[in-house]
């Protein structure tokens, strides 16, 4: 099982959203960090065959992205992905259960088990459009599960989602990733921290960073701070280095700073964490 | 193949699910059904008083037609008409009025209006007072006028020679004389029948609008070419829907407009030449078969409307684009005139699917010519739609397969 990008490239006018981008990828859960506008959602469109790289090639065991074996192994929730608004939640699995080339009563039966799993089997003759906006998001997730995919692409799925059903949902996807290449893009760095046997950390269309969790944090080892200072000279530390975190501890302020230097004389050096990383590499569209 | 007619019946979910389609179904249907019946609304008037309703002059005018029915168009029957319209008195305004006319020429009104068709020349109308005056020799010269009509109209139409003489043929081999029928069933189904196409035509773009570009607008197009079928099966099943529907609606709007007509009017006429309706008719046809060719042409008219529609739904981004653009090909035609020269505009424009409804371009006298072929437009019209549709096809179906997600 392996899914293999081989230099894949899409450019847009002068712009290019994924610079020559070569992964192999086998079984698990890698989790895609990036600001927004780092090519995340291309890649993964271009993973899912419905957008055409300008360059390179991806293919899953020898099988080209553009053939009818490759999407019958893909599962893909697509970051804000439509519906039929009067569709029944049960005929809208069922619709896509057919696209998927499911029969109908091995598609009835995975359907009512997916229901189940996304906690929907209840609002399965409710129409689409009278759920919220995390039912529907379980909903996408069931969805790309119908056909027990062998690649599974995941684009922002814990957004909408309550932090119960974010937590129902890492547990699946740790699950799932044991016999399945899982894709998993998110804003939320703790959900890639806790599932994610690996990282890609995305920049401009290309791949900063790529490797387990303990890895890629590596990278920023010594450059993490935190110090305790007066409230007036918090101000100051705020405007010269990018501060992660900031608490009041009585009169003083315990701040938390990402510096190639020590920032003060009392500084002591912290241990790094993912959204540290984060943060390291995207200060610029944090500050944004 | 199970799984080809399982997308077959969501695509009809889904197009049938909106309100805006159910509405334009039923709008249709019922203007289909006023359109036949609207003519019977209504009363006739003279000098400001009311004579008789339209339903009621339909009947009489019928059975005067029917008493008719059978009989050999000559010199004899149009004889009998002249005299039935020389006791009209010359000095009334509106000759309708008069009790002479209603009570002995009304019956042979049918006659008249023939008679009229050929018997008119751009110089002099030949009216009510010409008709009661027909010269006896006039009327036994009734079929060497039409045909010396029909030449000169043949003569002067700018086709080339071959299409010339091969006309000439077509007039020749009309069945003469010719036997009187009421058939106002047959004329009333051909008259509503380029209304009734041009309405489902309508219907159809508005229903098929959102087949692919709908995809796109709602974003459910991720999901669907990702999806195994996505890209193959799902688009021959969204074609075959759009066909299908297209093909439903256009028999029933045919058939309900011909059952309608026959029902109201009768289902007299069939196997009479359509030249007792329109004497300068250039085809030796007979009402069924033409009202027949008809209903083909305007079968394929809907079914290359459809094809358009699905061709700018896969490559539109909005439904609504796609209607508007739709509807403005079906109907700028209809209210446009195109000079007969150059030829090639003048035959082409009469390809465009709102003008191969109409009668008078189905059976028209200019015919097309292909390397030497002359091709009556009543064949050529089904022919080039159908074309029309194996050319479209392949491109929407591209389109689709290889729509980019980019927002």
């Amino acid at each position: 099982m392996e899914l293999y990008l081989n230099r894949v490239t899409k450019q847009y006018g002068n712009k290019i959203a994924c610079d020559r981008i070569s992964l192999r990828m086998k079984s698990g859960v890698y989790g895609l960090l990036g600001a927004n506008g780092a090519g995340k959602t291309t890649l993964m469109r271009m993973i899912c065959g419905v957008m055409t790289p300008t360059s390179g090639e991806i293919t899953y065991d020898g099988i080209d992205v553009r053939q009818e074996a490759y999407r019958d192994v893909l599962g893909y929730l697509p970051q804000n992905f439509g519906y039929y608004p009067d569709f029944r939640v049960q005929d809208f699995m069922m619709y896509l259960a057919a696209l998927k080339g499911l029969p109908k009563n091995p598609a009835c039966e995975r359907t009512a088990s997916l229901l189940r799993l996304v906690s929907l089997e209840k609002e399965s003759k409710r129409k689409i459009k009278t759920l919220s906006g995390g039912m529907k998001q379980r909903l996408g997730i069931a969805q790309a599960l119908l056909n027990d995919p062998k690649i599974l692409i995941l684009d922002e799925p814990t957004a909408g989602l309550d932090p119960k059903e974010r937590v129902k949902f890492r547990n699946l996807i740790s699950r799932l990733g044991q016999d399945r290449i899982v894709l998993l893009s998110t804003h939320i760095v703790s959900d890639v921290e806790y599932i994610a046997g690996e990282i890609l950390m995305m920049k401009d269309g290309q791949i900063l960073h790529q490797g387990s969790r303990d890895e890629i944090i590596r990278t920023i080892h010594g450059k993490i701070w935190e110090c305790c200072v007066p409230e007036t000279n918090a101000e100051q530390l705020c405007t010269e280095h990018t501060v992660i975190n900031l608490r009041n501890s009585g009169k003083d302020i315990i701040l938390r700073v990402i510096s190639d230097t020590i920032p003060r004389e009392n500084a002591v050096s912290a241990e790094p964490t993912l959204e540290d990383l984060y943060l390291y590499y995207f200060q610029e569209e944090a500050e944004q | 193949m199970k799984e080809f007619w399982t997308l077959v019946s969501f695509e009809y979910r889904k197009i049938l699910g909106k309100r805006s389609v159910k509405i334009a179904l039923l709008l249709t249907l019922f203007l289909s059904v006023f359109s036949i019946w609207g003519t019977l609304m209504g009363s006739y008037y003279i000098e400001g008083e009311l004579f008789e309703s339209n339903a009621e002059a339909m009947k009489k005018d019928r059975a005067y037609a029917r008493e008719l029915s059978g009989r050999i168009l000559d010199d004899k029957l149009l004889m009998e008409t002249a005299d039935a319209y020389q006791t009209i008195p010359d000095s009334a305004a509106v000759y309708q009025s008069t009790e002479e006319y209603q009570k002995n020429a009304r019956k042979y009104s049918s006659i008249y209006s023939l008679a009229r068709q050929v018997y008119d020349t751009p110089n002099v109308r030949f009216g009510a007072p010409e008709m009661g005056t027909l010269d006896p020799a006039r009327a036994e010269q009734f079929y060497e006028i039409r045909e010396l009509c029909m030449t000169k109209q043949i003569e002067n139409a700018p086709i080339s020679e071959n299409a010339k003489e091969i006309m000439m043929q077509y007039s020749a081999e009309v069945k003469e004389p010719w036997i009187f029928s009421y058939s106002d069933g047959y004329t009333r189904f051909m008259t509503i029948m380029a209304t009734s196409g041009v309405m489902a035509a309508f219907v159809m773009a508005i229903c098929l609008a959102p087949l692919f570009a709908g995809e796109y607008s709602n974003h459910t197009d991720q999901l669907l070419l990702s999806a195994r079928y996505g890209k193959g099966k799902l688009i021959k099943a969204k074609f075959f829907t759009g066909f299908s529907m297209t093909g439903i609606v256009t028999l029933l709007v045919t058939l309900q407009s011909y059952v309608q007509s026959m029902l109201t009017f009768g289902f007299d006429g069939g196997n009479a030449n359509v030249q007792i309706y329109d004497a300068l008719f250039p085809y030796p046809l007979t009402l069924k078969q033409a009202a027949l060719l008809q209903s083909i042409c305007v079968f394929f008219a809907c079914m290359c409307m459809s094809a358009l529609t699905m061709f700018f739904s896969s490559r539109m981004k909005s439904a609504f684009g796609v209607i508007i653009l739709s509807v403005l090909l079906l109907c700028v035609p209809m209210f446009v005139k195109v000079s007969a020269y150059p030829l090639l505009g003048y035959l082409l424009f009469h390809l465009m699917p709102a003008n191969m409804m109409q009668y008078d371009y189905i059976f028209s006298m200019i015919p097309y010519e292909i390397a030497g072929v002359v091709i009556p437009p009543y064949v050529m019209m089904p022919v080039t739609a159908l074309c029309l549709c194996i050319i479209l096809i392949p491109f929407a179906y591209r389109g689709f397969k290889h729509h980019q997600i980019v927002s």
